[in-house]
């Protein structure tokens, strides 16, 4: 099933009934290819930009619904011999793009603990911390839940000295990274293993607030007035 | 002696990301009429400063809109 939008344009010598027994029609086209009605918009009779069938007037109506392909076609094999119809327009629905991977909008990553930030004996840089992820989903009952996975992180080297100094909790971050396991024995013996994001790159969301000494702004270099004379020396 | 070709020019912003529209929408005709000329030519992102991304989902939704005679093709001869 995929949801399609479509706009008709009727003839506006339609009376007022007519019109809705044509939307009626429409809908039971859509049934028919068992597709699911889930906007009706009546736009009413509006000027056309160009004349069609030497009308200047046309009554639209938009329709988004669901459809599987093979009833669509059905649909606009309909709307392109019926003669009331002076246009219409089939698109399909796009999804909005996603901002970035694995990023729900509003709900970002968050760090859920100061980062920590240690050297290994030959003196390169680890920082390590744990990132909230969120995930809402609807239930079978209708409502809303959020689902929050913690990840741990480890940074190594120049990064892991920039994690340090800007991430602070609650701050939201995207990392990109690797998965690796790491086990090691417990003091009482018992072997323990644990699944970690080794971050290759990690990008801090959010703008700059109170807590810690802000980031870098990444401001365009000011194109002030150029230097009086710098460009007159060209010779030619 | 140079001519000095620009004096000084604004730099352009993509009206749609002013706006933070994500998808260009081909049915709000109003918005759109602002990127055509008056012959209904669609206006080209080097004059009108939109960014790659919603000068090519503005091109469809004008071409969109057209179909549909929300915007006209050309300029009605008088």
């Amino acid at each position: 099933m995929r949801l399609y939008e479509v706009i008709v344009v009727y003839d506006p010598a339609l009376s007022e009934e007519a019109v809705e027994g044509e939307i009626e029609r429409l809908k039971g086209l859509i049934a028919k290819g068992s597709g699911q009605v889930q906007e009706l918009q009546k736009w009413g009779k509006k000027r056309l930009a160009y004349e069609m069938k030497r009308k200047r007037e046309g009554v639209y109506v938009l329709c988004r619904f669901t459809a599987s392909p093979a009833a669509m076609r059905e649909v606009e094999r309909n709307l392109k011999i019926h003669e009331p119809v002076l246009r219409y327009l089939a698109v399909r629905v796009e999804e909005p793009r996603r901002k970035a991977k694995g990023a729900p909008e509003g709900t970002p990553e968050k760090a859920t603990r100061d980062p920590e930030l240690r050297y290994t004996p030959s003196g390169s840089p680890v920082c390590s911390f744990d990132l909230a992820v969120n995930r809402s989903y609807t239930t079978q009952a209708g409502e809303r839940r959020d689902e929050v996975c913690y990840v741990t992180i480890v940074v190594w080297g120049k990064q892991a000295e920039t994690c340090a100094e800007y991430l602070r909790k609650g701050r939201g971050a995207l990392v990109e990274g690797r998965l690796t396991q790491r086990s090691w024995e417990t003091p009482d013996g018992q072997k323990r293993s644990k699944h970690e994001v080794v971050g290759e790159r990690v990008q801090f969301l959010g703008g700059r607030r109170e807590g810690g000494s802000p980031p870098e702004p990444e401001a365009e270099p000011v194109r002030g007035p150029e230097p009086p004379g710098a460009e007159d020396d060209v010779p030619f | 002696m140079l001519k000095r070709k620009r004096a000084y020019h604004r730099p352009k912003v993509c009206k749609f990301c002013v706006d933070k529209v994500e998808a260009v929408d081909y049915r709000d005709a109003r918005r759109l009429r602002n990127f055509i000329t008056d012959r209904g030519k669609m206006i080209p992102r080097r004059i009108s400063g939109n960014c790659a991304i919603h000068q090519r989902q503005l091109t469809r939704a004008i071409r969109r809109a057209r179909s549909v005679a929300l915007l006209p093709f050309t300029a009605e001869a008088t």
